[in-house]
C-alpha cells in the first residue's frame, strides 16, 4: 500500500523541484559581497546561492542568512559582538570579518541531482542554516534549485490536500 | 637504570612531548605522571599528595565567575565607551584597548581576556580602516604585563602563591609596581613601536559616533550580580587572611554565589570550566613529585647554587632572566612547576621571597617574547590570521623581544633596588 510517507520519499528531485518556480542562484568565488547581494535580490526565491569556479562547477553553497549576517555584522555590530562568549565564536567572528568574497563565506558544496529522490535531499537539508540547495548534474553544473518549501509541497501532494494547491494525486478516484 | 635517571628520562620525554605539540599536552602531562606511578617512582598516594587542590580549585573557581562574565558584555561596553572617549584617535584606543587587557588579564583568564577584547578590536580596526595588527600585538604585551600583576592574574602566579603561601595582597604589593612601570613604559614606547600604523581618515572617525555601546551589555541584571560577587570576592583575597580562608576557598564560594543568585544553569556553567587545563595541571603536579622523588631537584638546585656560588643576589638574577628566556619559548606552566621544588630548596633559610618574585616576573613577562610563550599569544594571532591580518612569528618577535628584554631590564633594577640593596 502506498502512503504519503513512501510516496514523498520516492518522490525525484525532478519532480519536486517543479512545484515552485525557484531559480537558481549562481555566483562565482571570486565575486564580492556587493555583488553576491545583488544577484540574491534580483532572484528573491531562493534562499541558497550556488558558487561555481571559473568552469561553472559548483564549489560551495552560501545560505542567504549567513550573506545577511556578514553584512549586518557590521551594521549593527553590538548584536553580533554581544553574543560572543567562546574562542570558537571569536575566531567565527574574525573570519566573518575578514570575508570579502563569496568563496570566504561559502559551506561546503552541498547539492543534489535531478534523478535524486526527496529522501536525499531531506538528509542534506536537515540542519537549521540551510533551506535549500542547488541541482547540479554528473559534472557538478547547476542546473536547478530545491528548496524546502517544494519538499514541504511534496508531502501535502502526497496526503491528498491538493485542494489547496489545485493538483491531483493518485489517491483520487 | 638508576631512579633517577628513569625519572629524568620521563619528566625530559613529558617536557618534549609539551612543547611539540605533537599530542595534547593534557594527555602528555597525565600520562607523564601516571608512568611515574607505573614504573613504581611513586606510589598513587603520594602522587596525589602532591596535587595541590588550592590552584585546581582556584582555577576552576575562577573559570565559573568568568564564564558567567563573559555573557553580560561588560567589557564590550566598555571598549566601545572608551574608544569613543578616545575621540577615535588611533594611538588613544591603542592606549585603551591595553589598558583594558591588562585590567581583564589581572582579574580573569588569558582566554576570557582574549574573547573579550579580541572581537571589539576587530571591530574598531575595520570601522577605523586600519590594521588590527598593533592593536592585537599591543593586547598581548599588555595581557602578559597585566597578568604578572595578580595572585590571580597568571597560572605560575597561582602555583606559586600556593606553593610559597604568598597570598592576593602579597602579590599586589610586590607585582603590581613592577606591572605598573612595565605597562607605562610600554605604552609610551608603542607610539614609536606602532608609528606606521596610526593615519585614519578622519571621515571615519565619525563612524565610531554610530556606536552604542548600551547594546553591548545583554545581560544587565546578570552583569549587576556578577560585578558585585567578583567585587566581593576580590575582596575576599584582600582579606583572606584575617578571614582565615585559602584563596581556593573564596573563589568557588564566589563563583558558586553567582551560580546562585544568577540562576544559571550549573550543567551549561561547568562546560565554561577548561577541564583539560585542570588535568593538566594535576598530571603535572605528580610529573613534579616524581622528579623530586627521584632527587633531580636536589641535583638542578645544587647546579644552580654551583652556578651563583649561593650568592641571593645572583641566584634572583639567574631565575629571573632565565625563566624570562625559557617561559618565551616553552609553556611557563611546566616550567614553574618544575622550578617550584628547586626555589623551595634554594629559599630555605632565606628573609626575603626575592627568590620567588624572580621566578614569578621571568615566568610572566618572558611570555611575551614569541607567538607561543603564551595561550594569549596563540589566540589572538589565530585571530589575526583567521580576519585576514597574519601575523608571523618574525613580525612578533621584533616587538615581542624588545618590550620582554625591556620589562625584564625594569625587573632587574626593581628585584635589586627593592629587596637587594
Amino acid at each position: 500500500m502506498r502512503t504519503p510517507e513512501s510516496i514523498t520519499q520516492r518522490t525525484t528531485i525532478g519532480e519536486a523541484d517543479a512545484l515552485l518556480e525557484i531559480e537558481s542562484i549562481t555566483v562565482r568565488a571570486d565575486d564580492d559581497l556587493q555583488h553576491v547581494a545583488e544577484a540574491a535580490g534580483a532572484h528573491p526565491g531562493a534562499r541558497v546561492i550556488a558558487v561555481v569556479d571559473h568552469e561553472e562547477r559548483l564549489v560551495g553553497i552560501l545560505p542567504v542568512q549567513r550573506l545577511v549576517d556578514n553584512i549586518y555584522l557590521k551594521i549593527v555590530p553590538e548584536e553580533f559582538l554581544g553574543a560572543i562568549t567562546d574562542v570558537e565564536q571569536t575566531l567565527a567572528y574574525a573570519r566573518n570579518m575578514g570575508a570579502r568574497t563569496a568563496g570566504d563565506l561559502m559551506l561546503e558544496p552541498l547539492s543534489v541531482r535531478m534523478e535524486d529522490t526527496v529522501r536525499d535531499a531531506f538528509a542534506l537539508l536537515h540542519r537549521p542554516d540551510i533551506s535549500g540547495l542547488p541541482i547540479t548534474d554528473d559534472e557538478r553544473r547547476v542546473v536547478g534549485y530545491i528548496d524546502q518549501l517544494e519538499l514541504l509541497l511534496v508531502w501535502v501532494r502526497a496526503c491528498g490536500l491538493e485542494t489547496l494547491l489545485g493538483g491531483q494525486t493518485e489517491g483520487d478516484a | 637504570m638508576s631512579p633517577l635517571l628513569l625519572g629524568s628520562a620521563i619528566f625530559v620525554l613529558t617536557y618534549a612531548l609539551i612543547a611539540s605539540e605533537k599530542i595534547d599536552k593534557m594527555i602528555a602531562a597525565l600520562a607523564g605522571g601516571l608512568v611515574m606511578i607505573l614504573v613504581g617512582i611513586i606510589s598513587q598516594e603520594e602522587a596525589f599528595e602532591h596535587i595541590d587542590f588550592n590552584v585546581i580549585f582556584l582555577l576552576a573557581g575562577m573559570m565559573i565567575l568568568a564564564g558567567i562574565i563573559r555573557k553580560t558584555g561588560v567589557f564590550g561596553w566598555l571598549a566601545i565607551r572608551a574608544a569613543r572617549l578616545a575621540g577615535g584617535e588611533p594611538y588613544r584606543i591603542l592606549v585603551v584597548l591595553c589598558v583594558i587587557t591588562a585590567l581583564a588579564s589581572a582579574l580573569l583568564d588569558n582566554v576570557t581576556t582574549v574573547v573579550l577584547v579580541g572581537p571589539i578590536t576587530l571591530f574598531l580596526a575595520a570601522r577605523l580602516g586600519l590594521s588590527p595588527v598593533p592593536f592585537l600585538i599591543g593586547e598581548i604585551l599588555a595581557s602578559n604585563i597585566g597578568g604578572a600583576a595578580t595572585l590571580i592574574g597568571d597560572p605560575p602566579n597561582i602555583l606559586i602563591g600556593s606553593a610559597a603561601n604568598l597570598d592576593f595582597v602579597a602579590f599586589l604589593s610586590n607585582m603590581l609596581p613592577v606591572s605598573i612601570i612595565c605597562m607605562a613604559l610600554f605604552l609610551v614606547a608603542a607610539r614609536w613601536l606602532f608609528r606606521g600604523y596610526f593615519t585614519v581618515d578622519p571621515k571615519l572617525r565619525d563612524a565610531l559616533l554610530d556606536l552604542d555601546e548600551r547594546e553591548m551589555i545583554t545581560h544587565p541584571e546578570l552583569l549587576r550580580k556578577s560585578l558585585i560577587v567578583l567585587g566581593l570576592t576580590l575582596a575576599g583575597f584582600l582579606f583572606h587572611g584575617i578571614l582565615h580562608l585559602e584563596p581556593a576557598t573564596i573563589a568557588l564560594v564566589g563563583a558558586v554565589a553567582l551560580m546562585l543568585v544568577a540562576r544559571e544553569d550549573p550543567a551549561e556553567v561547568l562546560q565554561e570550566v577548561e577541564w583539560p587545563t585542570l588535568f593538566f595541571f594535576i598530571g603535572l603536579f605528580m610529573l613534579v613529585a616524581g622528579v623530586i622523588e627521584v632527587g633531580l631537584i636536589e641535583v638542578l638546585a645544587e647546579g644552580a647554587v654551583a652556578l651563583t656560588g649561593g650568592d641571593t643576589a645572583a641566584t634572583a638574577m639567574l631565575l629571573l632572566w632565565l625563566s624570562g628566556i625559557l617561559s618565551g619559548v616553552v609553556d611557563n606552566i611546566p616550567y614553574t612547576a618544575t622550578m617550584i621544588p628547586v626555589v623551595q630548596q634554594l629559599s630555605e633559610g632565606q628573609d626575603s621571597d626575592v627568590l620567588w618574585w624572580s621566578l614569578a616576573l621571568g615566568a610572566d613577562l618572558g611570555g611575551n617574547a614569541t607567538i607561543i610563550g603564551a595561550s594569549a599569544n596563540v589566540i589572538l594571532v589565530n585571530l589575526a590570521a583567521r580576519e585576514g591580518h597574519p601575523i608571523g612569528f618574525w613580525q612578533f618577535l621584533r616587538y615581542g623581544l624588545l618590550v620582554t628584554v625591556g620589562s625584564l631590564l625594569v625587573s632587574t633594577v626593581y628585584i635589586w633596588l627593592r629587596y637587594l640593596l
